[in-house]
């Protein structure tokens, strides 16, 4: 890291309109591209405080700050247009979270880092709708906030209800939704409804270590720990109401369901494993980048070849996983209200991938161009008529679903044309932290956090009372200054505002 | 259940702590020794998954890691302990005891007897998930001479 | 504006200035429509000032068979224009099929006499025609000039609507839901012709109910799949859930 004043420093960012900035080249060296940040006002602050820390004198250990890494990833080779930090970005292995890059496929020396995707691949956000209002859910809330998690294992060591042996693993690792479709897990419309139609088709389980299927197979179901959840949410607010109406959300009121989880220790190990096989790729083809942790290869070399194998694969095994709770959420509200879950119309709206690298074809310079595109804490947000989107979203957009913190608002928007040729399609994925998990533990007092939630008449279920504190809502960046954001700068469109009931965490 | 002897149930004191990060947690742990302070950065990891006190020492296993140097030694030290924990037997471990420690020449390698029990829900309570082990500004401390022995490790969480 | 273009292929004089909102210059257009054009009313049309016109101009509608849904001025202007082409067509269409069948080379094509009757039906006689625009009539549908486009949407409503299946559950086949905004829907792409856009939007509808169709054939065909391979568990046993 070059190591330079915060005076100086700021000379190489540059104000562009009221909620982005432009990260000149010559911030980090061997910048190929410019980059470029979307904030407000309070997110300007932090991104700012965090790069006024980091230059003062003696600062060692942690993370580069996120403007850092954002130019850090500037500098890989084979990058195209910018790289984009969205508003809830924050320093992150390698890539910072809510980083965004695109990587020209036909440049041979491109190259595919797992640090842009992330541990936990395939993290996502599933949407369920269901026909219940506000009204239906109150009186027994608290039973089905119990039930959700009698239904759902959380947290540490907990592991899967859904019988699986080593083959099922296999087939659903080469399959993702498919797999769950076939068994009966799901619906015919959920597999509409998901990014990639629930699998990846390039995924090749014989390329992905025994250790990871090891830790894979006991954990498929399960919804894990740290930001991870499952809530019941109430409709608080809509903003475009034909949207809305195309997505089953008719009414203030209405209750939903989200379910926020991954790869879990499948994933976890895939990258690990990856970044262990690129940091020999790097030094045998001579890559070179400005952070060790941005291990990379080369997209047509075998250890990229491989991770996008491997990957896929982890990709398949987070949409299998939400899909098997969208199943244990299904049964524990058709328990609750003596209903099919048909009857209770629980039909996914969406389903995002923020965790994640996609080959897609985008206009760059006026010329149509394949690339790699990766999306760390970033959603993909396709504009109406994309062939990739489902027919029922063509006029409106595609759904991107954005994930509150614990007791925090989550939103729904739409993706834009202008964030298609500003961000190659990609919006923010939800609030980033802004406080650590150590700070967290100190300054709140877990009775009162869940006091607090109490009286914003929100039922929790938590495993682990030191994750209510760090997962507080204290600690994390504010999202709806988040979503507004986005929603100003024109990347992506606000659709729907919901709240949280009931609160299911690891 | 096993048989151990006494002197194997008396677990070593707390020389770590841990640090704040934003997204993740920062691990220091120090030692007398290199090996005390890997011992030790193991059983850290261990705490943030569960409360170690709810640990009994029922049963061992032994893991083996590799590595090229010191820093890849740890990295996959760590991560054969989380994968002893992710996997059967799912061992939680309140004690370990490095009984093999080459830390010169080409291949460096340690073997590790690694004291615990299997984690029940219910009987330990449930901390927070260890996604992975990073290289991200490791730091290793290994002066002898003034007999400073620390490591600087962060877990995604 | 598809009166204008019909008005204009009719070569109507004041087709550039003309105001379909203005009632004299709408008057003034059917007058001119039929007294040129189509020449069929029974007894002349009022002239344009009387106060009697509107009603004979009802009348006048309904003898030459205009739907009855069709209200107001502007789609009957349209309608009329429509007629009147068609009649301009019936009277040259020997010298327009000239021209028609030299581009159409005809090839040596065995004769072969069928028994279907249908295949002796005359397509564009005024028998078929009548007969069309009558089952149009009951059905609500708006006769197209060509009969056999009539003949095309006639069959649709019947093989959707009518079958046994959609007469029991009407709720399955009416399709509900909120009407899409298409004026204020964003197309994708610029088209500077109002009225390319205009079809080029109803391209698009037509292309996603295309594309709606064949998903939900493909959720069919899963589904039917599932019916021999799905057999979801669940085994608490396997781990613990709740506390």
């Amino acid at each position: 890291m070059v190591v330079r004043q915060y005076n100086e420093e700021l000379k190489y960012l540059e104000k562009l309109t009221p909620y982005s900035w432009r990260i000149k080249k010559g911030f980090q060296p061997n910048m190929n591209v410019e980059g470029i940040f979307y904030v407000n006002q309070t997110l300007e602050k932090l991104m700012l405080d965090e790069l006024r820390n980091a230059c003062r004198p003696g600062m060692v250990g942690g993370f580069l700050p996120g403007v850092k890494q954002i130019a850090n990833v500037a500098a890989l080779p084979g990058i195209v247009g910018k790289s984009v930090g969205l508003p809830d970005v924050h320093s992150g292995y390698g890539f910072a979270i809510g980083n965004m890059a695109a990587f020209d496929v036909n440049d041979p020396k491109s190259i595919v880092s797992p640090g842009g995707v992330g541990f936990d691949i395939n993290c996502g956000v599933r949407l369920l709708r269901t026909n219940l209002f506000l009204e239906d859910v109150l009186p027994v809330k608290e039973q089905l906030a119990q039930s959700l998690f009698d239904h759902i294992p959380v947290g540490v060591g907990s592991k899967g209800i859904i019988p699986m042996n080593a083959k099922d693993l296999e087939e659903a690792l080469e399959m993702g939704m498919d797999w769950s479709l076939r068994e009966g897990y799901i619906w015919a419309e959920d597999k509409e409804h998901c990014e990639e139609y629930g699998r990846m088709l390039n995924a090749d389980p014989s390329k992905v270590s025994v250790r990871a299927k090891k830790r894979g197979l006991p954990q498929l179901g399960t919804l894990g720990a740290g930001n991870h959840y499952a809530e019941i949410q109430v409709v608080e607010e809509i903003y475009d109401k034909w949207a809305a109406c195309k997505m089953g959300i008719e009414e203030k009121g209405q209750i939903c369901v989200m379910i926020h989880s991954g790869s879990r220790g499948f994933g976890h190990q895939v990258a690990t494993d990856a970044l262990v096989q690129m940091e020999k790729a790097m030094k045998r083809d001579n890559i070179e980048t400005n952070d060790r942790q941005l291990a990379c290869a080369r997209i047509h070399s075998t250890e990229g070849q491989d991770y996008l194998k491997s990957m896929a694969a982890a990709a398949n095994f987070a949409w299998v996983n939400r899909s098997s709770m969208t199943f244990l959420s299904r049964q524990a509200f058709a328990k609750q209200f003596n209903m099919a879950p048909d009857d209770l119309d629980m039909h996914v709206i969406y389903d995002v991938s923020h965790n994640i690298a996609k080959i897609e074809e985008h206009i760059v310079d006026g010329k149509q161009k394949t690339l790699l595109v990766h999306r760390k804490g970033s959603t993909r947000a396709f504009p109406p008529h994309h062939p990739l989107i489902p027919v029922d979203y063509q006029l409106t957009g595609q759904p991107v679903l954005i994930g509150g913190t614990m007791g925090t608002c989550s939103y729904v928007l739409t993706g834009t044309e202008q964030g298609m040729l500003e961000t190659f399609g990609s919006t923010c994925h939800g609030a980033g932290r802004a406080l650590s998990r150590a700070k967290s533990r100190r300054n709140l007092d877990y009775m009162q956090v869940l006091r607090k939630m109490e009286g914003m008449g929100i039922s929790i279920r938590v495993a682990s009372p030191k994750l209510v504190m760090e997962e507080a809502p204290e600690s994390y960046k504010n999202v709806t200054d988040v979503v507004n954001t986005c929603h100003a700068a024109g990347i992506s469109k606000k659709c729907i505002k919901l709240k949280p009931i009931a609160v299911i965490k690891g | 259940m096993e048989n151990f002897k006494d002197s194997e149930l008396v677990l070593a004191p707390c020389k770590y702590e841990y640090l704040d990060h934003t997204a993740d947690v920062q691990i220091h742990s120090w030692g007398n020794s290199l090996k005390e302070a890997f011992e030790q950065c193991g059983v850290a990891m261990y705490g943030y998954m569960t409360e170690l006190p709810s640990v009994e020492i029922k049963q061992s296993a032994y893991i083996e890691a590799e590595g090229h140097d010191i820093e890849s030694l740890l990295f996959h030290f760590l991560d054969e302990l989380l994968f002893l924990f992710s996997c059967e037997p799912n061992l939680i471990c309140s004690r370990l005891e490095i009984q093999e420690f080459i830390t010169e020449g080409e291949e460096l390698r340690l073997k590790c007897k690694c004291y615990g029990e299997e984690f029940v829900i219910g009987k330990h309570p449930q901390g927070t998930e260890v996604k992975a082990i990073t290289y991200s500004a490791m730091q290793i401390v290994n002066e002898p001479e003034k007999n400073r022995f620390e490591l600087f490790v962060i877990i995604d969480i | 504006m598809t009166s204008k273009r019909l008005l204009n292929a009719l070569e109507y004089p004041e087709v550039d200035s003309f105001n379909i909102k203005d009632d004299t210059s709408f008057r003034k257009i059917v007058v001119w429509l039929e007294k040129n054009k189509i020449k069929r009313a029974p007894y002349p049309l009022e002239p344009i000032n009387s106060p009697e016109w509107r009603k004979t101009y009802e009348k006048y509608k309904k003898f030459l068979g205009c739907p009855e849904n069709i209200t107001n001025d502007e789609e009957s202007l349209q309608w009329l224009a429509g007629y009147a082409v068609q009649e301009e067509y019936s009277k040259k269409k020997d010298v327009l099929k000239k021209h028609v069948a030299e581009e159409t080379a005809t090839k040596n094509i065995p004769d072969i006499k069928t028994e279907n009757p249908l295949d002796t039906l005359d397509f564009y006689g005024n028998d078929f025609t009548d007969g069309i625009n009558k089952v149009a009539k009951l059905l609500n549908i708006t006769p197209h000039p060509n009969p056999t486009i009539t003949l095309k949407a006639v069959k649709h409503i019947v093989t959707n609507r009518l079958t046994q299946h959609a007469l029991k559950n009407p709720d399955k086949y009416i399709t509900k839901g909120t009407p899409f905004p298409l004026q204020d829907a964003d197309l994708g792409f610029d088209l500077s012709d109002p009225v390319l856009k205009q079809a080029a939007k109803i391209l698009r509808m037509l292309y996603i109910q295309d594309l709606r169709h064949l998903q939900t054939k493909a959720n069919e065909l899963i589904v039917a799949v599932q019916n021999i391979t799905a057999n979801p568990k669940t085994d608490t046993r396997l781990g613990k859930v709740g506390f």
